[in-house]
């Protein structure tokens, strides 16, 4: 084997090596580039999936798995840091997807629907349905909308109804097949129960947070004054929350709702909750992202079927848990 | 020719590279330089690390559009309410071609961190269990002497010294480069959690210094990779194709007669 190097240049010598590097080079290259490859055809795949409310569905089944296995570690019932009150900033106003501004505040109601046996209270309705929210938009003489906006233009276009006969429209109707039976509190009713200040950091999902001071019901103190009715023999298992127009809503599993720092709230900084902030009711709940927090409340179903939400159908996380 | 016994992947002893062909009478020998482990989790990290750092970008235009009245205070570059300029500007957005998706920003990102994490953790497990953590940290007895020598290579590279740093598999500065993205890699992992449950761990939140200082950690980490990526390219230009190629193939080519223990340059 020497004598046989020996009877070689170094030139032909390197030469041998050479070859070796080669023939490695090329088999590493080749697996190297197939490897890329597969790489980016992995990628196509998860681009190209099938989307599940404008999400591809192995991303919807990313957050779903993360929910699991993050309530499996840390449980839903940990308390978020609370401030003091020289740390509160205010909260920024961001978006009134679903806030009627002109929302009558004495015409509010919040229907409560698959309460356990809602013919005992006496705010009881056979078809919440037929409970009417009154918005100041919807006051405008007829000569008026005719034109084409007439929105702010004087005293008149802000001129509240004498008289709001929410109640009478319910009386005297016999239950039809799809009526929805339930009841409907007042603002009086929510404040009969015991009130809860809370300030906590607020967080956007755009990435901003704010320092707030909430009050209001607790979630779980509103369910022990009106339980829900059992379903399949068990407790609900979520809830689904809509504003006033119906244009905005939010579902929650039970446990989120029953969190002690989730709020039905109605003040802000100890003064009643503005407009655009949601009044006369939203909630407050420092587990989740504010796009959850919805605002002018309307009414609460209890039922064990998860309703997509207003974000979820336009691609984002259902759970959006902190 | 006189072939070195073929040698596992994984047995690259620290600090050195190890002859894997020997022609006896050639001036050149081949050297394992890279394992294979090192090899595949090099690579498999590139496209992980950019789609989290693309996705992550979605995240953030949410904070930093000026048409909302309300600038990110997280990602500036200022002092007090001095503020030199913000990140990033609209244009740049428009010019990387990118769609303001802020929920596709948020499904690539909690899809891809744990792949991203996986093989990060897999990186640090096989470095310690290995022993080639040994090539790559910089000698802590004396970090003193270990920060002078990576000066000196920082000056070098920057010809503004003459002098080649003495080396063995890795320079001074690269020891603390290549530490430093695993730091880095471990600092993205805690203040990332930190940002995405910050209530429900609010006590490692509270250890970043809270949940808009973790903001900021996240951010500026990012930023420090971009910075290794470039320097990190330039420089594997710079070293030639002998050097890259060794990253895909594990080999080196050498000059003959070389052991690769003792200090070399080349």
């Amino acid at each position: 084997m020497i004598e046989s190097s020996q009877s070689r240049t170094p030139e032909e010598l390197d030469e041998e090596v050479r070859r070796i590097l080669h023939a490695r080079t090329r088999r590493s290259f080749l697996i190297g580039g197939a490897a890329a490859l597969a790489g980016v055809g992995l990628y196509e795949v998860l681009y190209r999936a099938k989307a599940v409310n404008e999400l591809q569905w192995p991303l919807r089944e990313a957050h779903e798995a993360n929910r699991s296995l993050t309530n499996a570690l840390f449980g839903q019932r940990v308390l978020a840091p609370t401030y003091k009150a020289s740390e509160v900033t205010g909260l920024r106003i961001n978006g009134d997807f679903g806030i009627d501004t002109g929302l009558i505040e004495s015409s509010w109601g919040l229907q409560l629907v698959g309460l356990d046996r809602p013919q005992q209270y006496r705010q009881f309705m056979p078809d919440v349905d037929l409970w009417e929210y009154r918005s100041k938009d919807d006051y405008q003489a007829p000569t008026e909308s005719q034109e084409p906006d007439v929105k702010g233009k004087g005293p008149g276009s802000s001129k509240a109804p004498a008289a709001i006969p929410h109640m009478q429209e319910s009386t005297g109707v016999t239950a039809s097949a799809d009526a929805v039976p339930g009841i409907v509190l007042r603002l009086e009713d929510l404040k009969k129960l015991p009130y809860t200040e809370q300030i906590t950091q607020f967080k956007c999902v755009e990435g901003w947070s704010q320092i707030v001071r909430w009050g209001g019901v607790r979630f779980s103190d509103l369910l022990r004054a009106y339980p829900p009715a059992n379903i399949d023999g068990g407790p609900p298992k979520f809830v689904t929350m809509e504003t006033s127009n119906g244009e905005y809503n939010a579902s929650f599993d039970m446990p989120s709702l029953m969190h002690p720092q989730t709020l039905l709230c109605y003040s802000m900084d100890g003064v009643p909750l503005q407009i655009a902030h949601g009044a006369p009711v939203r909630l407050a709940m420092p587990l989740k992202y504010g796009y959850k927090q919805i605002k002018s409340i309307a009414s609460l179903t209890f039922s064990n079927v998860r309703t997509p939400d207003y974000w979820e159908k336009l691609g984002y996380d259902w759970y959006a848990g902190l | 020719m006189a072939t070195i016994p073929h040698l596992p992947d994984e047995a690259l002893p620290a600090d050195r590279t190890v002859p894997l062909h020997v022609v006896p009478g050639a001036t050149i020998d081949l050297h394992r330089k890279h394992s294979l482990a090192v090899r595949w989790m090099h690579w498999i990290n590139f496209p992980l690390l950019f789609t989290m750092i693309y996705s992550g970008l979605l995240i953030y235009w949410a904070d930093s559009i000026p048409a909302s009245g309300h600038l990110s205070a997280v990602y500036r570059v200022g002092f007090g309410h001095w503020t030199l300029f913000r990140l990033f500007p609209q244009s740049w957005y428009a010019a990387v071609g990118m769609q303001y998706k802020v929920p596709n920003g948020l499904g690539y990102h909690f899809f891809f961190m744990w792949l991203f994490a996986l093989n990060g953790i897999a990186y640090v497990a096989y470095l310690t269990i290995s022993g080639e953590w040994r090539t790559l940290v910089p000698p802590l007895n004396d970090l003193g002497k270990a920060l002078r020598d990576a000066w000196g290579v920082v000056l070098f590279d920057l010809h503004l010294r003459k002098e080649e740093p003495r080396r063995k598999k890795y320079n001074a500065a690269q020891k603390f480069a290549y530490t430093g993205t695993i730091v880095m890699g471990g600092v993205m992992l805690v203040t990332g959690f930190a940002i995405y449950k910050p209530t429900s761990a609010h006590w490692l939140t509270s250890l970043c210094g809270g949940y808009e200082m973790a903001r900021w950690l996240h951010f500026w980490t990012t930023m420090a990779f971009l910075g290794f990526f470039v320097i990190h390219v330039v420089q594997v230009v710079m070293a030639g194709w002998n050097n890259f190629r060794s990253m895909v193939t594990g080999v080196e080519v050498q000059p003959a007669g070389r052991s690769g223990v003792e200090e070399v340059h080349d």
